[in-house]
């Protein structure tokens, strides 16, 4: 018996010496494996090239158009670009020795084209055209250059060509030219003329008002006049993240909002408003580049805001649940064709409208939005979204809460209707069994506590009949733990092989399956006449996908396009959609507002706003929300852009519970008033410019802005608490006033 | 002392000041990048519309700025500009001088009274210095030299804070004592506001075991000293303390008593507070949350943040300090490493809030009902709104609709009182019909017993009870009855006639889980343990099922091996039993609390604690009884299962721990191949 004890015990106190050993080897092995990480991540300067004089009189003429003369430097790429009409010449390259410059950002401004390259160390380095052990082979061509640039000692080779055409410079390196050739180097980035426009220091003031303009949110201008206050640059990943290379949606801590992304890939600088100014479209590769934007103070003395395109990323592959692992490098090369385009504006369009116009123009030869407006005289010009259901948990089992159910739904909409809210859509939310929560991301059936199937058919051709369209929300990304039938197939899958789940409890769906998800229900919705369908998320979540053929974000783009043009109906929204969409929507919802208000950001600009109005209709973000609703009916008066409410007929404290407890406000008996005064001063300001486009848009007096649109009607916005003399009219304070004809 | 002030018109080379500001005021910034948070229902935390919005940034050549101080009869902004040793003013036309330049060293603290005199907390010089409206030293306290003051005690001034007779108010660093108070001649008065060592559960026990030695080497028990203090307009003095988790706010009346009494969110790593003229508190903390309470200490707004991944406005580096504008109507909160002020400006929406506020404070509840049901339509789930609707309702005899807003703004005591009257009208009401009822029962019962005597009107009821009795199942859920009527018999005749069985036990044991869900949806609003919908069901079935279960087989091993007669499934059954008057008259007594308010509270109570107690003699009587033993042998016998509960809990998380860890450990073994194959 005690032997049998003591046995006992010497067996566990064995296992338990194992189990601690075994414990503590696990944990060291992950360490080094984290060490590992760390010293992929470090990225630092390269081997100094060397620094040269001055390298003005290397120029040399390349081609020339009516417009433009492009002259290059065969040794740096650097090139100079006359406007003919405004005779100035925009440098391409840094051409002076800068004391104040170490060598690496010396050797990279001087350069045309610079790449980064991983070594056998991991360590991450720039390698300028302009350093030493590059071999250029420059042939110049009718309207430019096409230069073969071989780094010998790295094995990278990789052909630039520049072109002129018009008033525009196109730049880019094609997918097939890029060569490697030695495994220990590997390509990362490339950088195409960062320099371009770039100025020195603070602007002073009888220089003349200059401004950098990055795409993040509506749009953003850095001001050249200012000296920052910030230490980091803009970095914008053109298209928002990239789930698939890791990374999670919503990474805000505390109280922070998500910052806004970049959902137009464009970027430019006035170095003088009013004189001369660009504005570059990322023409190839958009969804594998960001933009950046240093304002002096940041890392150098110079303003300059460039494109930067990655062709390898890190990833974090974790190695235990716990969260562990290792940073690697992405073994293939994203493959695509680097381009970006230069448009050179001059005299009174060298500002950010003329910015976005020129944009617009390029955009539409480009087939990327509509040539003609699709805004007709009586289209909506107020958004309803009405939250249909919710579920709610119980302590046993789930509740589906009817918010508003159909009968609400057509109460509320006569009651508009009645009280002359004429032009309008309506957007329904949580409509499929299981309310907003419970239902994605299959759309059928509908739940039977918002109204019979039935009734919805009469209910949509009623309202369709006074040019009122119902769109039915829905999203096909996103698929919750709750929704059965999915399987490992259909989840998008990261490039660490992890699924893809943007929240916890929820993954994001294979673009080719959200795509046949939505065809397979596209015979149901039109069973139900339900031909207006708005999508969420599809429009601003980009993707890769790493699950069996890898699916890039270019596929994925070629998925939404095609989903959208094959299966026409009446009519598709989408809630903030990247450029890519633009050309295949009717309505887009949620066009930000503002920006991300980072601290280099001096001032926000409308810039989305000029580029679409007059081509598609759009809608502001939901009013409920708002802390000042006067000031935000006066932005979107400027903005051009039309209310939305979130209505529920329930009091929305029924939601504090479940997954929708975000809206805090929603009762139609609460908002009435406020819709009808919305439409009555927003709507029917900006049905003067139905159709039409920005002209221009000005701040005539601090707080006071001068829109004019291309059907000559002016209208003038006032934020200031005190009346505004303009053009001779008298703008009221906080108020607005819409001029016929033109001034 | 000489006067050292300096006009200034351009300070940063090549700009004019006015351009600055022009740009930094003229920029419209709409809404904030961050979100706005308040009190919602259940203790939860919810959204609202943004309160601040972040205005512009003042900046100046300032240097490591710690303190501020925001004049509001002149307009004038005080920064107590530490790196630069010196007192950066803003004038209201945004225009800077310089004050105390030379006769300071390290500035943490300003403050400026009425009369304009300012008072610099001058860490570096160890003194207070003050300053009169144009610039001149009129006065240096140093440490004070009374015996009270403590000989240990040093006098390192970081904050100070005036009040209207001229006492001054010092923050010294490492003063366990609290505030230092000294009068306007600098004569040390006394300490107010210090702060309690707090001692934890464990700090207890380890003071009970430790030696002397041990307990001096561990325990510094030394309470914090405050970081930052703040008077309002009567005179009360308001500190916040960074580190603690309790009372870090606090708002002390004359005799040093904190008088501010709320369960609402505050930081622990408070740093700054600040009063506006309504008495609303402004408070910032580490994390750069800034956080508005009124003046009872309930939680209005929380907004902000420290600089996340990127460097946006309205976020801040390191904040040092806070100010407030007149009624709210702007902040400031010093950045101290960006060496710049950001400036937060109200909007309409919190603006409203305040309002109603002021109206609630001075109990104008019925005269700011409209505002509060204008904010509750602009958010739903402002708890306050509904709490001080309900007692405007109240106030206004409308019981019952400020039952459902008492009842949103989870004020039990609000709802009782509300309930009481409501219960009251109805019982004035129906008093007749009540008694009427009462009445007609009696009748009818009489009447039926007489009709029953005379022609055996009931006899189908008793035949049905004789033929319940011969259903056996029946009968051994009836024993239930039988033992809260004879528990000592009952034990022994369980044990020898076999009177309940183990499936009827089994019946009972489902019952009591049952009950437990029954009662959480039963109890009535006052007395119950919270929502059931946010109750897991799970976890209320296994905090059940498994103590009992536990009982159950530690109760008989524990008995085997003292000699105990019971079998297993005689414990099982005795202890289901012996729980009878739980199951029979909990669900009653559940019931009953429906129509009680806190005034009844002691039926509630005592009936609960009368059916608890007399379940755990029962189980007492039934140990003793079944396994026959004497007193001391039950006691021990229950001391001892319950000490081997305990350990069996021990040793199962002990191995889950090691499961766990094994568990983790191939897994990451089996993805480290996957990844490398």
């Amino acid at each position: 018996m005690v032997n049998a004890w003591k046995r006992s015990a010497a067996i566990w106190a064995f296992l338990m010496l194992l189990a601690v050993s075994i414990a503590v080897l696990a944990h060291a092995a992950s360490d080094g494996a984290q060490a590992d990480g760390a010293s992929a991540q470090a990225a630092s300067d390269s081997p100094a090239p060397d620094a040269s004089a001055d390298r003005s009189s290397g120029y040399r003429q390349a081609a020339e158009n009516e417009l433009l003369k492009l002259y290059v430097h065969p040794e740096t790429m650097g090139i100079r670009v006359e406007n003919k009409r405004t005779g100035y010449v925009w440098h391409g390259a840094l051409d002076v020795k800068d004391e104040r410059l170490n060598k690496t950002w010396q050797a990279f401004f001087e350069s045309g084209l610079t790449i980064e390259y991983m070594d056998a160390k991991q360590k991450v380095s720039m390698a300028p055209v302009s350093s030493e052990g590059v071999t250029v082979n420059l042939e110049e061509v009718a309207d430019g250059f096409t230069a073969r640039i071989a780094y010998e000692q790295l094995g990278i080779e990789l052909t630039l060509q520049v072109r002129i055409a018009g008033d525009a410079v196109h730049m880019s390196v094609p997918e097939e030219s890029i060569h490697e050739s030695n495994g220990d180097y590997r390509l990362q980035s490339l950088y195409l003329y960062p320099f371009f426009g770039a100025t020195k220091g603070v602007q002073e003031e009888h220089e003349g008002k200059g401004y950098m303009l990055i795409p993040d949110g509506s749009g953003a201008l850095i001001s050249l006049n200012e000296r920052t206050l910030a230490s980091q640059p803009y970095i914008g990943k053109v298209y928002g993240p990239d789930l698939g290379m890791g990374g999670s949606l919503f990474s805000s801590e505390g109280l922070e909002l998500e910052p806004e992304q970049v959902y137009l890939p464009a970027f430019g600088i006035a170095p003088r408003e009013g004189a001369d100014a660009f504005i570059s479209l990322i023409t190839g590769g958009a969804a594998y580049a960001e933009i950046r934007a240093y304002p002096s103070g940041v890392t150098t003395d110079y303003n300059w805001t460039t494109a930067r395109w990655l062709y390898r990323e890190n990833y974090f592959q974790p190695t235990d649940r716990k969260g562990n692992g290792v940073t690697l490098n992405q073994r293939e090369l994203n493959r695509f064709d680097a381009a970006r385009t230069i448009m050179l504006l001059g005299g009174d369009e060298a500002d950010y409208s003329g910015m976005a116009k020129r944009l617009r123009q390029e955009l539409t030869a480009l087939g990327m939005i509509p040539a003609e407006s699709r805004e007709e005289a009586d289209a909506p010009a107020l958004r309803i979204e009405f939250i249909a259901a919710e579920i709610k948990r119980r302590m046993i089992g789930h509740e589906v809460i009817p918010m508003t159910t159909l009968a609400e739904m057509d109460e509320i909409l006569g009651d508009l209707v009645a009280s002359g809210v004429e032009r309008m859509l309506a957007v329904v939310r949580g409509w499929s069994e299981g309310g907003i929560t419970g239902s994605s991301p299959e759309h059928f059936p509908i739940e039977r506590k918002v109204g019979g199937a039935g009734e919805w058919q009469a209910w949509i051709d009623r309202y369709e009949q006074v040019g009122i369209p119902i769109y039915f929300y829905t999203n096909y990304t996103l698929v919750d733990q709750s929704a059965g039938g999915y399987g490992k197939a259909d989840i998008a899958q990261a490039i660490s092989r992890q699924q893809i789940a943007p929240f916890r409890g929820s993954w994001l769906l294979r673009p080719d399956v959200t795509r046949r998800l939505y065809e397979e229900e596209l015979g149901q919705f039109k069973r139900h006449h339900m031909t207006h369908v708005a999508f969420d998320w599809l429009g601003r979540l980009l993707y890769s996908n790493y699950e069996r053929s890898p699916h890039t974000r270019e596929a994925a783009i070629g998925a939404y396009q095609s989903m959208l043009a094959d299966n026409r109906i009446g009519g598709y929204a989408v809630y903030r959609p990247n450029l890519y969409l633009w050309n295949y929507v009717d309505q887009i919802l949620e066009l930000p507002m503002g920006s991300s208000k980072f601290l280099l950001e001096t001032e926000e600009v409308p810039f989305l706003q000029l580029v679409l109005k007059g081509t598609v209709n759009y809608y502001s973000p939901v009013s409920n929300f708002q802390a000042d609703a006067q000031e935000a009916r006066l932005r979107m008066i400027d903005y051009g852009s039309y209310p939305s409410f979130i209505i529920t007929a329930r009091d929305p404290v029924e939601l504090l519970d479940t997954g929708s407890r975000w809206i805090y406000t929603s009762r139609y008996s609460v908002w009435k008033d406020q819709i009808i005064e919305e439409y009555r001063t927003v709507s029917q300001a900006l049905m003067a410019v139905r159709g039409a486009s920005f002209e221009k848009r000005e701040e005539v007096h601090p707080g006071v802005y001068r829109n004019r649109y291309s059907n000559g009607v002016t209208i003038y916005v006032n934020y200031t608490q005190a009346e505004a003399k303009v053009d001779g009219v008298i703008v009221p304070a906080q108020g607005y006033l819409v001029r016929e004809g033109s001034s | 002392m000489h006067m050292r002030t300096r006009k200034f018109d351009g300070v940063i080379p090549g700009i004019g000041i006015a351009f600055i500001l022009c740009l930094l005021l003229c920029r419209p910034v709409l809404a904030a990048p961050y979100l706005t948070i308040t009190q919602g229902p259940n203790g939860e935390i919810v959204d609202t519309q943004t309160a601040y919005e972040p205005d512009r940034i003042i900046r100046f050549e300032l240097n490591q700025p710690a303190d501020i101080y925001y004049d509001d009869a002149s307009g004038r902004l005080y920064v107590a500009d530490q790196g630069n040793a010196r007192i950066a003013v803003m004038n209201a036309d945004g225009s800077w001088q310089l004050i105390g330049e030379g006769e300071l060293m390290s500035p943490q603290g300003v403050y400026v009274t009425p009369d304009g005199n300012i008072y610099v907390a001058d860490y570096g010089q160890k003194q207070v210095v003050v300053f009169d409206a144009d610039g001149r030293v009129v006065n240096r306290f140093g440490r004070p030299d009374e015996p009270i003051y403590g000989a240990k005690n040093d006098f390192i001034p970081k904050k100070v804070a005036v009040d209207k007779r001229g006492n001054i108010y010092v923050i010294s660093e490492g003063s366990i004592n609290g505030v230092v108070q000294l009068d306007a001649d600098g004569d040390f008065l006394g300490y107010v506001g210090s702060n309690d060592t707090s001692l934890s559960l464990k700090m207890i026990i380890q003071r009970l075991l430790f030696t002397e030695e041990q307990r001096s080497q561990l325990f510094k028990t030394t309470p914090p000293s405050p970081t930052s203090l703040v008077l309002d307009g009567q005179g009360l003095l308001y500190t916040v303390t960074e580190g603690v988790d309790d009372d870090g706010i606090k708002k002390l009346n004359i005799r040093g008593d904190n008088i501010l009494n709320s369960d609402d969110w505050a930081s622990n790593l408070l740093i700054d507070i600040d009063v506006d003229d309504r008495g609303n508190i402004y408070t910032v903390d580490a994390f750069g949350w800034i956080a508005v309470y009124d003046s009872f200490g309930h939680l209005l707004f929380v907004f902000g943040g420290i600089d996340p991944r990127y460097e946006r406005v309205g976020f801040l580096k390191s904040p040092a300090a806070i100010d407030v504008e007149g009624s709210g109507e702007a902040l400031y909160v010093v950045d101290r490493d960006r060496g710049a002020i950001q400036r937060y400006r109200i909007t309409p929406f919190a603006a409203k809030v305040y309002e109603a506020v002021e109206g609630y404070k001075q109990g104008l509840y019925v005269e700011s009902q409209s505002l509060w049901e204008d904010i509750l339509r602009m958010n739903s789930f402002f708890i306050l709104s509904h709490q001080a609707l309900a007692k405007a309702y109240f106030k206004q005899g409308m019981y019952e609709e400020a039952l459902t807003s008492f009842r949103l703004a989870e004020d039990r005591d609000g709802y009782s009182d509300a309930y009481w009257n409501i219960r009251n009208e109805w019982l004035q009401n129906n008093m007749v019909w009540l008694i009427v009822g009462v009445i007609a029962l009696l009748v009818i019962r009489s009447l039926l017993r007489l009709l029953h005597r005379r022609y055996g009107l009931l006899r189908p009821l008793a035949l049905l009870r004789k033929r319940a009795g011969e259903v056996r199942l029946l009968r051994e859920l009836g024993f239930v009855m039988h033992v809260l009527r004879h528990p000592i018999d009952a034990v022994r005749e369980l044990k020898e006639y076999r009177r309940a069985t183990v499936r009827s036990a089994t019946i009972l044991y489902v019952w009591m889980l049952l009950l437990q869900v029954i009662l959480i949806h039963v109890t009535g609003y006052l007395f119950a343990i919270g929502d059931p919908d946010r109750i897991h069901l799970p976890s209320l079935l296994l905090i059940t099922a498994v103590p009992l279960l536990a009982w159950v087989v530690m109760n008989y091993m524990v008995s085997t091996i003292s000699d105990g007669e019971g079998r297993f499934s005689e414990v099982y059954i005795c202890t289901i039993y012996a729980l009878s008057p739980y199951l029979v008259f909990a669900l009653p007594i559940a019931l009953l609390s429906n129509v009680l308010t806190y005034n009844e509270a002691f039926v509630y109570e005592y009936a609960m604690f009368a059916i608890t107690g007399w379940s755990l003699l029962l189980i007492l009587i039934m140990i003793k009884e079944l396994h026959d033993y004497t007193l001391m042998q039950t006691i021990r016998n229950v001391l001892l299962t319950l000490f081997a509960i305990v350990l069996a809990a021990l040793v199962l998380f002990i191995l889950a721990l090691l499961f766990s860890q094994e568990i983790e450990f191939i897994r990451s073994i089996i993805q480290e191949l996957r990844n490398r194959g």
